[in-house]
């Protein structure tokens, strides 16, 4: 070892003192606060780091004319079950990457009247699949507030880019439609460009209902994420379905749903519209199905392929 | 496959159950796929089931259910809160236009997701709430009546003369009968997974006269007193399907010499005489490959080895679904079986999202177990499982803590 990185001994002895008794000082601060933890306390604030890691979204003074009830408190993947003790697996396993909850109520009252749950889905599709998973079966829908939105009782549930956000009331005579409207826009003006919903279905009629399927889709454990909507066509309701992915992992997954029909004996045709390919599917369990293999997009629809779909399909 | 061999194995399934307890061996064999080689009659319901049969709680299309009608399974088993289950298994039957080939089973429930001790109708909310549940599913299901309706998971209150009032409520009976009467409902059936005095209560649902099916959960685990449950069940015609088969489900690297974990788990069940069938919850095509293997086959010498080898490795370690016999050792009231249920639920059954909110709305929660120094739990458990120690990191699964 070289005489370089030894330890200097010409330091004072007072100070050599000082760092020897520094040792019982540290011991005894750390014996003392051991004496003073207690485990069934509960943090319910945010720590500062987590704080520091979510970024608040842009939020009204208030809303309904009713002013904040306290500063917006932030949440991140290590810290949201303090205030969602036993769904926060949920979120963090469908994108999520923060949450803001923001509370108002009249001034100098005791308890917030609206609290308002601002999740951060990462995605929009993301907010969209947690949006119906959520939903109540009586939930009904409204026009104009975010992306789209639904309303039960005494909750309103809506999407705006990535954000999922739950509004709750805890006065009935708030009106839970208008606040979200007023969320919403403020949302829009603070942000700037927002991420649109892009469910980005071609236009194979008119819309019915859109659900989102997080895995094994029909019973097939290799398609996940998938988008479905039902629409009502000129023979009647029929359904179709799509994944969005990158170029590879969708070829990837177009070749593994043609090996599951052969290998479960279905057959499946090749053809071609106007320069569209396609796979025509001839389905015991089913019924007569198509798909194509797009480039960044597997679409499939249960029902004959039309000309007028298929045409759908290749303007889109 | 064309549609018409669906329809037309359909039918030759139809003509089996007409004449015998297995499906024509040519059929059976159809397409080199496992089908159901057994069908066991239900106790007095007159029906004969697939012993394998299908648990639609996850139901992921309606295509499913056909394909499952087409390996042989005749039963399925569902519920107004089993997401859109009800709905897919309507399409199916409107698709099917056979009735009254295949036996639909539902719940005294309310539809939407579900909430403890909520979604299954309580005492009290009348007569008319127990038809409308009844006649709700019916539209879903797009048929006009039920094979059998359940009062579900009984014991999933701690209140045990609460639940024997659910069981026995006098407007469920009327309602039954009435629905009887206008052919939307034809056996009443109970379930059970306990956690509170899951044989008790299946017994005195059996000695009441009034239940034409039970539905414990029942696993080579061995629930001590289930097979006393059964024996009665039998003696009095009451036919029995089996839940909650394959303990946990966490042997899915336990393969012995080509044995399977799951098959053996099912041989294991269908021995018992008792048992006309199971229900396991099926979301995937490959679960028919896996499972149906089973239909009809014994229980093998290699079987047991493989089930053995699992009980030592996990014997000490997997609740008994039902059990409760560490429930009133707790100072705090906590809900254990409830918990590792819920546990079971997130860790082995891989759906963790519907455990987490099960566990949410529990009233007392496993935080409590944190600072326990006595844990009283442990002693009580007759099967010595670590039980604080399992809610604690049940609590930290279940609440991301």
């Amino acid at each position: 070892m070289s005489k370089a990185i030894l330890p200097s001994l010409d330091a004072p002895v007072w100070s050599r003192w000082l760092l020897s008794l520094l040792l019982p000082l540290m011991a005894g601060a750390i014996w003392w606060q051991g004496q003073h933890f207690d485990p069934g306390l509960v943090q319910l604030q945010a720590s500062a780091q987590a704080q520091a890691k979510t970024k608040l979204p842009p939020l009204p003074d208030a809303l309904l004319g009713l002013p904040r009830f306290g500063p917006p408190r932030p949440y991140n993947a290590d810290n949201l079950y303090e205030y969602i003790n036993g769904h926060a697996e949920y979120y963090l396993s469908s994108g999520f990457t923060g949450l803001t909850v923001v509370e108002y109520a009249t001034a100098g009252a005791q308890q917030p009247q609206l609290v308002a749950n601002l999740y951060h889905m990462g995605e929009p599709l993301f907010a969209f699949g947690a949006l119906m998973d959520e939903l109540s079966p009586e939930a009904q829908p409204l026009e104009g507030i975010g992306s789209m939105a639904f309303a039960s009782g005494d909750g309103l549930n809506l999407i705006l880019g990535p954000y999922y956000i739950q509004l709750s009331r805890f006065d009935a005579q708030l009106d839970l439609a208008q606040a979200a409207e007023a969320l919403a826009t403020s949302l829009r003006q603070g942000l700037g460009q927002i991420e649109e919903l892009d469910l980005s279905f071609p236009r194979l009629g008119r819309p019915l209902a859109t659900y989102f399927v997080k895995e094994a889709y029909r019973g097939m454990g290799f398609l996940n994420q998938v988008l479905e909507r039902q629409f009502q066509g000129p023979e009647g309701e029929f359904t179709a379905f799509q994944i969005l992915d990158s170029a590879e992992q969708i070829q990837i997954t177009g070749q593994a749903l043609l090996d599951f029909l052969s290998q479960d004996g279905i057959a499946v045709e090749q053809a071609e519209h106007q320069g569209l390919s396609y796979y025509r599917v001839d389905d015991p369990y089913e019924g007569e199905w198509f798909f194509v293999i797009g480039k960044t997009r597997l679409l499939g629809t249960f029902t004959a392929p039309e000309p007028s779909l298929l045409q759908a399909i290749r303007a889109d | 496959m064309q549609r018409r061999e669906f329809f037309k194995h359909s039918v030759a399934s139809a003509a089996a159950l007409g004449t015998g307890l297995s499906v024509p061996q040519a059929w059976a064999q159809a397409d080199g796929k496992a089908q159901v080689r057994s069908y066991r009659r239900l106790g007095r319901t007159g029906m004969k089931i697939s012993d394998i049969s299908f648990g639609a709680g996850k139901l992921p299309s309606a295509g499913m259910v056909l394909r499952a009608i087409d390996r042989g399974i005749n039963y399925f088993d569902t519920a107004p809160d089993y997401g859109r289950s009800e709905e897919y298994l309507g399409q199916a039957l409107k698709r099917l236009k056979q009735r009254d080939k295949v036996y639909i089973v539902s719940k005294f429930c309310d539809a939407g997701p579900y909430v403890t001790g909520k979604s299954h109708l309580q005492p009290g909310v009348g007569k008319a709430a127990y038809k409308k549940a009844v006649e709700d599913s019916l539209k879903r299901l797009n048929t006009d009546y039920l094979d059998a309706v359940f009062v579900h998971a009984m014991g999933e209150g701690s209140d045990l003369a609460s639940e024997r009032r659910r069981l026995l409520d006098e407007d469920m009976l009327a309602a039954f009968a009435e629905l009887k009467a206008e052919g939307k409902a034809r056996a009443l059936a109970v379930s059970s997974h306990g956690p509170h005095g899951m044989e008790e209560l299946l017994l005195e649902a059996v000695n009441s006269g009034h239940y034409d099916l039970i539905m414990p959960a029942f696993n080579f685990m061995k629930f001590p007193r289930v097979p006393e449950v059964i024996k009665a069940a039998q003696a009095k015609d009451v036919g029995v399907v089996a839940m909650k088969t394959l303990a946990g489900a966490r042997a899915m690297d336990l393969d012995l010499a080509g044995a399977s974990f799951e098959q053996a788990a099912f041989k294991w069940v269908l021995q018992h005489p008792q048992v006309a069938g199971l229900v396991v919850t099926m979301r995937k095509v490959s679960d028919l490959d896996n499972y149906l293997p089973a239909s009809g086959q014994a229980l093998s010498a290699l079987d047991q080895q493989l089930l053995d080898r699992y009980a030592g490795l996990h014997g000490r370690d997997y609740c008994r679904t039902g059990c409760g016999d560490c429930e009133a050792s707790c100072p705090l009231g906590i809900s254990i079986a409830s918990i590792l249920r819920f546990q079971m639920y997130f860790e082995d059954y891989g759906q963790e999202k519907d455990a987490m909110s099960q566990y949410a709305q529990l009233d007392r929660k496993a935080d409590g177990c944190q600072g326990c120094a006595d844990a009283p739990c442990n002693q009580a458990c007759p099967h010595e499982l670590a039980v604080s120690a399992k809610l604690r990191d049940a609590h930290r699964s279940l609440s991301f803590g």
